[in-house]
């Protein structure tokens, strides 16, 4: 999606969110800061089919390019079914505290829907580790945060048109 | 933060704000891994300071938490940047950081005592001011500006102790003279960690 398409749609725009500063009884969530400074590489995808092929369409930083694929176990969506994004997100205040409500898988990536994720390469370490005494994991393609796996390194984005032939 | 399981939830954000912070983060990023890679350690260290004063940018927490790592690691060059911000009262919050990563460098103690007399001048005059419990006392427009001195002057005394110095500076002691005098900074505390800091040093700070 170009710059100018991007910035006159309206986006629904999901995270799975929590905090970077692990402690007890605080889960990992995304971090927009520490997600673009630690990846290598940061891409738009849709899903290409199957539960963990995706397709680039955008390239922000690193060397992929529109069209290749990738595969990542870790975006895998195994509930969700064909629920939309805004489906699986708690719209009253009741339902937002309420734990047993929340979504905490993968949502599944829908036709249209796109995703930002935010990678770091096999091999590569984190630029700044506030935990270097820590194992990291580096074999093949990883979340660029350090906590919560690839579901607090990515956002999901979902069209939401004015018109009515893209609502979805 | 959340307490629980990650979950999903709405963001909040449209996604051109999203993209911008996204490409703020990337130039600062950018400018660290060119600094990373000049040679020569003067042009390097001050790159890197450039890059320790951008916490108020977005990314710039980490930018800064990087810089220090590195001026942390490295040598003279490093060492002197790093006691050149020191002086810069706008970076007061990071001052903690600051001296944590000056411990171990190469520095002259005394200038340690210098900043520790700094520090002895404040709280001469601010715990005039001060009730007991103040650090919980959010009434107070100085606060933030007390917490930020308070964490200073630990990091100086913690450095000081770590430094292992053969013979006891006079600065500590002067400040143990006016620590002893100011109201706890938590109601009903016995000792805070400048107390604790001070004792381990061999000072005394009974108030």
């Amino acid at each position: 999606m170009g710059r100018l398409q991007a910035a006159l749609a309206k986006l629904f725009i999901l995270v799975l969110l929590s905090c970077c500063y692990a402690s007890a009884g605080i889960r990992p969530s995304f971090h927009l800061e520490s997600c673009s400074w630690n990846a290598t590489d940061i891409v738009v995808v849709t899903a290409a089919g199957g539960l963990t092929k995706f397709k680039v369409v955008e390239k922000i930083k690193g060397e992929f390019q529109p069209g290749d694929l990738l595969e990542l176990p870790g975006l895998a969506s195994s509930k969700g079914g064909s629920k939309k994004l805004a489906e699986l997100v708690p719209q009253e205040l009741d339902q937002a505290l309420n734990s047993k409500t929340w979504f905490v898988d993968p949502p599944p990536a829908q036709q249209g829907d796109r995703l930002i994720i935010f990678l770091r390469r096999p091999g590569a370490l984190l630029e700044y580790d506030p935990r270097r005494d820590l194992p990291l994991d580096t074999k093949g393609w990883q979340p660029a945060q350090r906590w919560g796996g690839f579901l607090t390194s990515a956002v999901w984005f979902r069209m939401e048109s004015c018109t009515p032939t893209f609502k979805r | 933060m959340n307490p629980g399981p990650t979950h999903l939830v709405e963001y909040g954000e449209p996604e051109q704000q999203l993209r911008s912070e996204v490409w703020e983060v990337l130039r600062l990023r950018a400018a660290m891994d060119r600094a990373a890679a000049i040679a020569d350690p003067v042009e390097r260290s001050r790159q890197l300071l450039v890059l320790v004063r951008s916490g108020d940018m977005v990314g710039g927490t980490f930018s800064s938490l990087s810089a220090l790592r590195k001026l942390a690691a490295g040598g003279e060059a490093e060492a002197n940047a790093l006691v050149s911000l020191l002086s810069d009262e706008t970076l007061l919050g990071w001052h903690q950081d600051i001296i944590q990563a000056l411990a171990g460098k190469p520095v002259a103690d005394s200038q340690f005592g210098n900043f520790l007399s700094e520090e002895t001048k404040y709280w001469a005059v601010a715990c005039r001011t001060l009730k007991p419990g103040w650090w919980n006392d959010m009434s107070s427009p100085k606060i933030e500006l007390s917490r930020n001195h308070y964490s200073r002057a630990h990091a100086l005394l913690e450095a000081i102790r770590v430094r292992k110095l053969s013979e006891p500076i006079p600065e500590v002691e002067r400040f143990a003279v006016v620590w002893s005098g100011c109201p706890a900074s938590e109601k009903d505390a016995e000792k805070d960690q400048i107390a604790e800091e001070l004792n381990l040093l061999g000072a005394s700070a009974t108030r």
